[in-house]
């Protein structure tokens, strides 16, 4: 081997080694495959008041708990919660319809039932549920009413929807006149919180009888009784109102 | 001479210049590049590893907060919303359902059934626009403990059916107070009818300034008639406030004489308290008939009354000037009643 071979074999060693090292001490951000970028995207629902499956009843909100279809019946269970916090929700629902295609089923219930039963038939197909409709519920509402029957009136009048007043009784007394009243409402239960009492001079009390049934007795204290009767009705009452309100059931467990 | 022999045997290549290194140089030279990357390799390590340049983007969306209010409902700045539910009509009344609905956050104890707490006496004054431009004020606030969540809002005398309901506002309640007086009135045989007693304060604005308290903004009531006998008294009254001020009357009366057991007169509440739940309260009013019976227990018709003492309190709610359009978008109307 000559002498330039081996001077050129040094430089050559010498020549890799510096470049090889100063490439490797080096390393560059920019270099591809030194680098790497993670994006994740998640996704937040945002919170809302109703789901499309709930039922907005104010001041109460029906939420579909549960669907189960077994012997040609559809049943659908569902609560009823107050938009006031912490009271029981004045919302009772009395009527449905199961929406299925073409297809409805109507049924009314009982308004404090918590499960409303479809009669589908055997045939039926759960598939083709699209949703259900609320048509009547009754709203628990105040109210106050004049009733004002004249002499010899003893017919059932509407005072408010869903309630009646009728003069049932009067009878003279040593020192003035009894006078019942008896008031009565389309739902049962519907006049169990309503009261009844004269207004004016000469009204001593008024009193309701044990067993409930909206009958009131009130005393007159005075020698002629007044024409008309001013009687108050007041107290609180199940209002029943029609309605067209639809829930797609969506996300309700089949069960 | 040529060597023929070599000129048969002689190549083309023979030609070719010498190559500058021979084979064992160039493995020599290959073998020390390699030893020199090799070194290099070795000496350029460096001395800690260097770490992966990663970057990673996360995209959150950021959550809407649940809005304080159901859809639908209005701040009444009661400590709850209000949206109109139903409407109807009763003869010549127009009666307004308006469900309340409570803020996501209040605590149970601060809702009660219409956002007034246990001493419910009214939200505010309502408003109804009806399409032909009148405007009415309410003439009743409903409430009750059983039906919460709701007030009816009646309209007396009204005489329009609920489809011409256009909208209703509020203007809510801003401040509350009570106010009592004492009154002595001769009176003679009776029944007495007494015209004659003075306006009494209502309501007052105090402020405090450097010279001292000043008071403003009075409102009086005054007591029109006040018939009183042995076992009822009636007292009419009426408020002269503009229209930013209601009221409610309590009163009780005793006939004084030469007696010891003299006869009382309070207030009826209303109530039939037999078997039955508190008594709805009374909504305050612009004027009013205060209803008095004898209390039992006290005297008999025995004595010559000779004067009365009116002991009087005045409850009263102040409104403010700015109403609140309750949305009624989602109202039931219901037929008119005869």
């Amino acid at each position: 081997m000559s002498w330039r071979a081996i001077a050129v074999a040094i430089s050559v060693a010498i020549g890799a080694a510096l470049v090889t090292g100063a490439l490797r001490s080096e390393p560059t951000a920019a270099a591809p495959e030194a680098s790497s970028t993670t994006t994740t995207t998640t996704t937040v629902l945002l919170p809302v008041w109703v789901e499309p499956a709930e039922i907005v009843v104010p001041p109460a909100i029906i939420l579909p708990t549960r669907l189960g279809y077994a012997d040609g019946l559809l049943e659908l269970d569902f609560e009823v919660q107050s938009m006031v916090v912490g009271e029981e929700p004045p919302i009772r629902p009395a009527a449905w319809t199961l929406l299925a295609g073409d297809a409805e089923y109507e049924t009314e219930i009982d308004p404090v039932a918590s499960r409303v039963v479809f009669d589908v038939g055997l045939t039926f197909d759960p598939a083709a549920i699209t949703g259900v409709r609320l048509d009547r519920y009754f709203a628990l509402s105040p109210i106050q009413a004049d009733f004002l029957p004249t002499s010899g009136d003893f017919t059932a009048h509407e005072i408010i929807p869903g309630v009646t007043a009728a003069v049932d009784l009067i009878q003279e007394q040593s020192n003035g006149t009894i006078v019942r009243i008896q008031i009565r409402g389309d739902q049962a239960g519907a006049s169990s919180d309503l009261s009844a009492e004269g207004r004016g001079p000469g009204w001593a009390s008024a009193s309701s009888n044990f067993g409930g049934g909206g009958l009131w007795t009130l005393s007159f204290e005075g020698s002629e009784l007044p024409n008309p009767l001013p009687i108050v009705i007041r107290g609180v009452m199940w209002l029943p109102l029609e309605a067209d309100l639809v829930s797609t059931l969506e996300r309700v467990p089949v069960g | 001479m040529a060597d023929p022999l070599g000129e048969i045997l002689r190549s083309p290549l023979d030609e070719m210049p010498e190559p500058r290194f021979r084979s064992h140089e160039v493995l020599a030279v290959a073998i020390a590049l390699m030893l020199g990357i090799a070194t290099g390799w070795i000496a350029g390590a460096p001395d800690d590893p260097v770490a992966v340049a990663t970057t990673i983007t996360t995209t959150t969306t950021t959550p809407a907060e649940l809005p304080d209010l159901p859809p639908g409902f209005v701040d009444t700045g009661l400590g709850g919303g209000a949206s109109v539910s139903w409407i109807y009509t009763r003869g010549s009344d127009l009666l307004v359902g308006v469900a309340i609905a409570a803020p996501v956050d209040a605590p149970p104890t601060d809702v009660g059934a219409t956002g007034l707490g246990d001493n419910r006496r009214g939200m505010g004054i309502w408003t109804v626009h009806m399409s032909g431009g009148e405007r009415v004020d309410h003439t009743r606030e409903m409430f009750d403990a059983t039906a919460p969540g709701i007030v009816t809002v009646e309209f007396a005398g009204l005489g329009a059916p609920s489809g011409d309901v256009r909208s209703l506002t509020l203007r809510p309640v801003v401040g509350t107070g009570s106010r009592n007086h004492n009154v002595n009135m001769p009176i003679g045989d009776l029944p007495a009818r007494l015209t004659t007693i003075a306006p009494l304060e209502a309501t007052e604005l105090v402020e405090q300034t450097a010279t001292g308290v000043e008071r403003s903004n009075l409102t009086w009531v005054t007591i029109d008639r006040l018939t009183i006998d042995w076992t009822n008294a009636t007292a009419e009254w009426t408020l002269d406030d503009p229209g930013s001020v209601r009221a409610m009357l309590d009163m009780a009366v005793t006939l004084e004489g030469e007696t010891t057991n003299p006869v009382s007169l309070v207030a009826v509440s209303g109530g039939a308290a037999f078997l039955q739940r508190e008594a709805a309260p009374v909504s305050p009013t612009r004027s009013g008939v205060t209803m008095l019976k004898k209390q039992p227990g006290t005297g008999q018709a025995d004595y010559e009354p000779e004067s009365a003492e009116i002991a009087i309190t005045i409850s009263w709610l102040r409104y403010g000037p700015d109403a609140i359009e309750i949305p009624l978008e989602a109202a039931i109307l219901l037929d008119s009643l005869e």
